[in-house]
């Protein structure tokens, strides 16, 4: 229907997430229509960030060279380890400003229906880097079904001398009662905890 | 709640059909092929957004029309009038408003108001798979309460993923890999399968009182759930200890073959006497099945294989009728639960049900109707019924003006009926 350059470039972009075959070309047509110098500064900035952006050699979050800027920052806390799915995890969790310690990008949750299998994820790894200085995993992975599984498999192979921890799920601070959803309540109520010290 | 008014456009046999109904009895009375059916299909279709009767939803549309459209007003004292609106178009897909919102999925239309439906094809309940009846039960809990359906969605989940990672596991990956997935199992078949044991049981008591009164015979029905769960006690150590012993097997067949997804509701019937109704939801396991009762005898994590006693199960054993007051008694059943947990009675959709009962069990069966809120019947006789009921009933009589008869109709009568307004139709 269309010429093969233009074809392409739909093809192309309907592989990006979130992403159809309508937005496709949609945006497709909408860059026919820039001129060169508006549209041309897009294409760089791809070839741009794919050229010097990689993935760091220790934790596999995005790094401009060799490690990333968690991983070279020597005021990090070597003995606290974030397991994480993805890169984009340490962005939210570093918001919060909670943690000084250092992460480690799985890169994906175990899902058996997508064909993710332990050796797709950095697994391995993480297992290498929780030597001597590791005191405490936390494990991070998304509260999904998948999330919760790759948590329980990867606690399941950490050494017995290192402390394994779990986010806790809960209810959203600053929220009514009145607006949590019955899942997340429910899960509140579970995982409820005393407020007198010394108590679990 | 009750269903006042229903509009059916190029729905089935109804061209532009309005019917208002009363909140008590209804009784649509008409001859065959008058769209007895058709009307109680619209209404599910304008509350449920599919029919209880066909998966292929081009089929409701009028013969020669591209769109169907249902509109339906409820009435009630709690919340003012309520109007749902559902219109399909095969490749535009189907558009759900409820007071001119738009309803995104099936399972919000489902939340809102309690119906329940009997047509020919509800006799699959006792007669077709287990899977229809675990259906059933899941999407009538689960309308009651978002957790039951959460419940629900997740097994469906954990089941997908697990069976994935036996195949996987199969072929060559660690066995080890699966110990994940079999907690996610474990806890997601716990979490449904003791919802569904309690639903059962809250059920069966109710079931057994309603059958009483439409059962042929001195016999008694019982309502009972039949889960492998039952011989873990319903426990999330002793299912994975049970899914451990059973990981070579089920490793070799690439399936999860323990677990609520294997779960089934028996309808059975008893003598009198023999098995007080009430408390019978799952003591028995899968004894039905051989290939559990024999892996029950190897393994020590499952109890004793319980026969069923002396009970005759209906799906394979019972006639017609027995099969019809089974599934009757199950939606009174359902009715009553619903009323007890919501405090809105809900509407019964009933077709066809009084031509098979005597005139006892018709009485009985009016009796149980009047004490359930709003009930729509429909008869091709108003002698099904007596003086008496037709006095406090609203009668309906077909065919309705705008209903259009399929087959009989010609040409000129087919043009001749009001046409629908197009632009705004969907």
């Amino acid at each position: 229907m269309y010429s093969p350059a233009v074809e392409r470039l739909i093809t192309e972009l309907a592989k990006l997430p979130g992403i159809g075959p309508r937005t496709a070309q949609r945006l497709t047509f909408h860059m026919l229509k820039l001129r060169p110098d508006e549209i041309l500064p897009l294409a760089a900035a791809i070839t741009e960030v794919k050229e010097k952006i990689g993935f760091c050699s220790r934790c596999f979050n995005l790094a401009e060279g060799e490690l990333c800027t968690v991983c070279a920052d020597m005021r990090r806390d070597p003995r606290l380890l974030c397991v994480v799915e993805q890169p984009f995890d340490i962005v939210t969790i570093e918001r919060t400003r909670e943690f000084r310690g250092l992460y480690h990008v799985l890169g994906g949750a175990l899902s058996p229906l997508d064909g993710v299998e332990p050796d797709d994820l950095h697994i391995a790894e993480l297992l290498s880097r929780v030597d001597g200085d590791v005191e405490e995993v936390i494990l991070a992975t998304n509260p999904t079904m998948t999330g919760e599984a790759t948590a329980m498999y990867v606690a399941d192979m950490l050494p017995r001398r290192v402390r394994v921890t779990r986010l806790a799920s809960g209810l959203p601070v600053g929220g009514d009662l009145e607006y949590a959803d019955e899942l997340t309540l429910g899960r509140a109520l579970v995982g409820r905890r005393s407020l007198r010290r010394g108590e679990e | 709640m009750f269903v006042s008014s229903l509009r059916l456009v190029n729905f089935r046999s109804y061209c532009d059909a309005t019917v208002s109904f009363g909140a008590g009895l209804n009784v649509v009375v008409g001859q065959n092929a008058t769209g007895k059916t058709n009307l109680l299909e619209g209404a599910w279709f304008a509350l449920r957004g599919s029919s209880p009767r066909t998966r292929r939803e081009e089929k409701l549309i009028t013969w020669g029309e591209r769109f169907t459209r249902v509109e339906l007003v409820l009435g009630g004292p709690a919340a003012g009038p309520q109007a749902v609106e559902v219109a399909y178009a095969p490749g535009q897909g189907k558009r759900a408003r409820w007071n001119g919102v738009e309803v995104t999925s099936q399972d919000e239309l489902r939340e809102r108001t309690q119906v329940f439906i009997f047509v020919p094809e509800s006799l699959l309940l006792v007669k077709g798979s287990p899977a229809r009846r675990r259906a059933h039960l899941d999407a009538f809990a689960g309308a009651l309460d978002a957790r039951y359906a959460a419940a629900a969605r997740e097994l469906q989940t954990a089941l997908r993923q697990r069976n994935a990672q036996l195949l996987a596991v199969r072929s060559g990956a660690s066995p080890g890999t699966l110990d994940p997935w079999d907690v996610q199992f474990a806890r997601a078949a716990v979490a449904l399968g003791q919802r569904r044991r309690d639903l059962v049981a809250e059920l069966s008591g109710r079931f057994a009182a309603a059958a009483a009164g439409l059962a042929p015979g001195v016999s008694t029905f019982v309502l009972r759930l039949n889960s492998q769960l039952a011989g873990v006690g319903y426990e999330e150590a002793a299912l994975l200890e049970e899914l451990r012993l059973r990981r070579p097997g089920e490793t070799a067949r690439g399936l999860s073959l323990f677990g609520p997804h294997r779960d089934d509701l028996r309808f059975l019937e008893v003598d009198a006497g023999e098995d007080a109704p009430g408390f019978a939801a799952d003591e028995a396991t899968d004894a039905g099945s051989p290939a559990f009762a024999a892996a029950a005898l190897a393994g020590p994590a499952c109890g004793p294989v319980d026969l069923p006693h002396g009970g005759r199960d209906l799906r394979l054993f019972g006639s017609q009728g027995e099969q019809r007051a089974a599934v009757l008694a199950l939606l009174l059943a359902e009715q009553q639960l619903a009323t007890a947990r919501t405090g809105e009675q809900g509407t019964l959709f009933l077709d066809d049900v009084m031509s098979e009962l005597d005139h006892a069990r018709r009485r009985l069966l009016v009796r149980q109707l009047r004490c359930a809120g709003q009930a729509i019947i429909t008869t091709t006789d108003l002698h099904y019924f007596v003086e008496e009921e037709l006095d406090q009933a609203t009668v309906i009589e077909l065919p309705l003006a705008g209903s259009l008869r399929l087959g009989g109709a010609s040409p000129s009568a087919y043009a001749a009926g009001p046409a629908p307004p197009r632009e705004d139709a969907l």
